[in-house]
């Protein structure tokens, strides 16, 4: 039976930055014009009373509420306080939940990162690099960049006692044209410990990556991290796409969107009550989530049912045929599901990164299993 | 513009017996008792120890915190 355990909450549907890559705003997808500029209270208590419900229902352990937009913080302290409060009330007791939050960060000044830390809500921040990368995506809509603000917010976190075990690191868009290990460099030079490279979501075969040189430039970014990374080697240092990767390697499963196919545990709320598939889909069409399923009259199971979420539910069974004869289906899993995408023939295709993935996960193969030599020479501890 | 390499050609170009080989002796290590020097191996096996068979986190990893400890 499928499990959904990690809810994205849409608590804004509008953003104090114009990111050029960005799926809600600057892609295909237009529904958030559409959209309350923030989820009111009755959407908000309509959505809390679904996510229980289908958790009491399910007998849930863990529930992971995510708050997201746009920008979440735009939502304001007071949605916060009301937000944490309507969860707490209606959630069944076995359940555990917890709260996170993607922000870029602009906002998050002492105040914010002192309500976080009493609510107990997590927090991780979008930075690209050192200012001259993230500036040149990342921008207000003064033209202005936001890496001041974004560093500033990091290391409001990192000084705040109560913060520092919830912070959820950094997320990293990975751009090709730009120097991989010194982005690495760079995060370290920071005090970061966390953070994970998003490859970007918008690329599928209709909208293939262009400007690059090499034939793999994702790879080229990643594998001088990885190196940098697996040469340190200290674990408090993690990487989350780099530590999947292992896990799926040694055997393990991992809910992920972006490796190992096994089918998507989560589920989206919109700011009007929609209840929606994995968000990244948005990037290959105009109301591609949208399933006509609303937390004010459905249960959340409901959605299961849609065509659009079985795509994300299908997992490693809706590989194409290329892909399930390759000897890395159980390890990249097809990669993210909208860079499969092709409006001609849908998902039935490898990842756009196919290639930057398969040299990727061989350069990962081949660390470790050099790494086997050494081990298979020494007794066994 | 990207230049276009299909995947047959990458796949052609690896040796996939010797791919299959390190995949399956990289698997070997969970049974194995090993203790691998890099601690990033180390910790993602003890995870698959503890866990046989289950994710490795309850929950998605949308939130990139949330890796297992």
């Amino acid at each position: 039976m499928y499990v959904a355990n990690t809810f994205i909450l849409k608590a804004t549907s509008t953003c104090n930055l114009r990111c050029g890559y960005c799926y809600m705003f600057e892609q295909a997808d237009r529904s958030a014009e559409y959209q309350p500029p923030v989820m009111d209270s009755a959407v908000l208590r309509s959505a809390a009373c679904a996510i229980a419900a289908y958790c009491a229902k399910f007998h849930q352990p863990k529930a992971l509420i995510v708050f997201h937009g746009g920008e979440p913080t735009l939502a304001g302290p007071a949605w916060f306080r009301q937000a944490v409060q309507v969860f707490g009330a209606h959630m069944p007791a076995a359940c555990s939940t917890s709260f996170a939050m993607q922000t870029n960060g602009v906002l998050l000044n002492d105040d914010w990162v002192n309500l976080c830390a009493e609510l107990e809500i997590g927090v991780s921040i979008s930075l690209d690099g050192p200012p001259a990368v993230h500036d040149r995506q990342r921008t207000k809509a003064t033209g202005a960049g936001s890496y001041r603000d974004a560093v500033a917010a990091i290391q409001r976190i990192q000084r705040h006692a109560g913060m520092q075990r919830l912070f959820g690191g950094v997320l990293c868009v990975v751009n090709p044209s730009e120097d991989g290990r010194a982005i690495y460099r760079h995060f370290r030079s920071l005090g970061i410990e966390t953070m994970d490279f998003l490859l970007p979501v918008e690329a599928n075969w209709d909208h293939p990556p262009s400007g690059c040189a090499s034939p793999t430039p994702f790879a080229d970014y990643l594998i001088p991290i990885f190196d940098e990374w697996w040469s340190e080697n200290n674990p408090k240092v993690r990487i989350t796409y780099f530590d999947s990767l292992l896990h799926l390697l040694v055997g393990s499963r991992v809910h992920s969107d972006a490796l190992g196919g096994d089918p998507l545990t989560m589920v989206v709320v919109d700011c009007d009550g929609s209840i929606e598939p994995v968000d990244s889909l948005r990037a290959c069409g105009n109301g591609f989530t949208k399933l006509g399923l609303n937390t004010k009259a459905d249960p959340i199971e409901r959605a299961f049912q849609h065509p659009t979420f079985q795509l994300a539910l299908a997992g490693q069974e809706g590989l194409c045929a290329t892909c399930r004869r390759c000897e890395l289906r159980d390890i990249c899993g097809g990669g993210y599901l909208p860079s499969r995408f092709r409006q001609a023939n849908g998902f039935d295709n490898t990842s756009v990164y196919c290639a930057d993935l398969t040299k990727l996960i061989h350069h990962v193969v081949d660390a470790c299993a050099l790494h086997l030599t050494s081990v298979t020479s020494q007794p066994c501890v | 513009m990207l230049t276009q390499v299909t995947i047959p050609t990458l796949v052609a170009e690896t040796n996939t017996a010797e791919l299959s080989n390190k995949l399956q002796q990289i698997r070997r290590l969970r049974v194995d008792r090993v203790q691998p020097g890099s601690r990033h191996l180390q910790s993602a096996l003890e995870t698959a120890k503890r866990k046989p068979g289950a994710p490795t986190a309850d929950v998605s990893y949308i939130f990139i915190g949330l890796l297992p400890s």
